[in-house]
């Protein structure tokens, strides 16, 4: 009868300490993809001024779970201003899409609304007339996401 | 009943009392109007000091326009680039607490810009922020650097009461209702 009550406490408390582990690894997860407000006020204040895509790049990995409300503005205004006046370091984009293609969807994303007439036409250029045959998948995918953007 | 209890949570920021639109703690506050596409900026009196365009073209796939409610300030952020063509305008962001939206708050930008859809000025589409024009968020900027900070904003659908003084609790009867004031 003891040696019963034994293994039942036993298995009660291996249970329990199973529960508990969940639990953390489950808190620990959702602390990870929260984003605190002084994250998000590091983000919002440089995301809009990231003249390159390495900057861009750094800032999606440190701050993504921030992308939403003036943070997403401010990375869309990145990207619409580096598509459409520095077409030259596309290269180095799809250089970086080539280890973390999830950053790819990110870059998508953000050719939105936001971005002006002027920078829609010029983008829907360099996508469509110098695009190096090393982004072309890019390029494709870029045509593509402008012609879905509603007003196009 | 229901209608009631729903009107007194969007009031609460105003002690459930639409008509009265001042902080009691004498601090200044915005109110946006969809309806007329105007934020208007109370100082800590209660006094309308300024109406201004404004609107809450949320993109799509954004979170969408602010309900009606009340949502209390909480921060304000500024950017390198801040400028009267900037995605921010020239006074940065002052950011709300606005349920499921990370740094959703009013600022200026794209005064001299189109977006995609052919809107421009404050019409210039946002990822859920409210957009107002440079004087709106300089005389923000104005009333906190005078030492009364934001506190508030309340997003309504009726017609903004403005210029009401407090009510004197001294006197006796029962407080006097202002008729909104109807503009032209």
């Amino acid at each position: 009868m003891n040696a019963k009550a034994n293994s039942r406490c036993a298995t009660f408390v291996l249970n329990l300490i199973m529960v508990i582990e969940l639990l953390i690894g489950h808190s620990v997860e959702a602390a990870a993809t929260l984003c605190s407000q002084e994250d998000a006020i590091k983000a919002e204040t440089k995301a809009s001024t990231l003249r390159s895509w390495h900057a861009v790049f750094n800032s999606y990995q440190n701050y993504n779970q921030c992308d939403d409300g003036a943070v997403s503005e401010g990375y869309s205004n990145s990207i619409a201003l580096l598509l459409a006046n520095d077409w030259s370091r596309i290269a180095e984009l799809t250089n970086i899409f080539a280890a973390h293609p999830k950053f790819r969807h990110f870059v998508l994303h953000h050719v939105d609304e936001l971005m002006s007439q002027d920078q829609a036409k010029l983008i829907q250029n360099n996508a469509t007339s110098h695009c190096p045959k090393t982004s072309s998948r890019f390029c494709a995918a870029l045509v593509k996401r402008l012609a879905e953007i509603p007003g196009s | 009943m229901r209608r009631e209890k729903t009107v007194k949570r969007i009031y609460a920021y105003v002690g459930g009392n639409p008509l009265s639109w001042f902080d009691s703690l004498g601090l200044s506050s915005l109110i946006y109007n969809p309806a007329t596409g105007t934020i208007t900026v109370v100082n800590g009196a209660g006094e309308s000091v300024g109406s201004f365009p404004a609107s809450n073209n949320a993109q799509t796939g954004s979170r969408g326009p602010w309900p009606a409610g009340d949502y209390s300030y909480g921060y304000h952020t500024s950017h390198p680039d801040d400028a009267v063509n900037s995605p921010f305008g020239s006074f940065g962001n002052y950011v709300f607490s606005v349920p499921g939206c990370i740094g959703c708050g009013v600022h200026s930008g794209r005064a001299m810009s189109t977006d995609r859809a052919g809107r421009s000025g404050v019409k210039y589409a946002t990822n859920g922020c409210i957009r107002t024009t440079d004087a709106a968020t300089g005389l923000i900027n104005q009333l906190t650097q005078a030492g009364d900070p934001l506190t508030g904003l309340i997003v309504a659908s009726v017609p903004v009461p403005t210029n009401l003084p407090s009510i004197d609790s001294s006197l006796s009867g029962g407080p006097t209702v202002y008729m909104p004031d109807v503009r032209p």
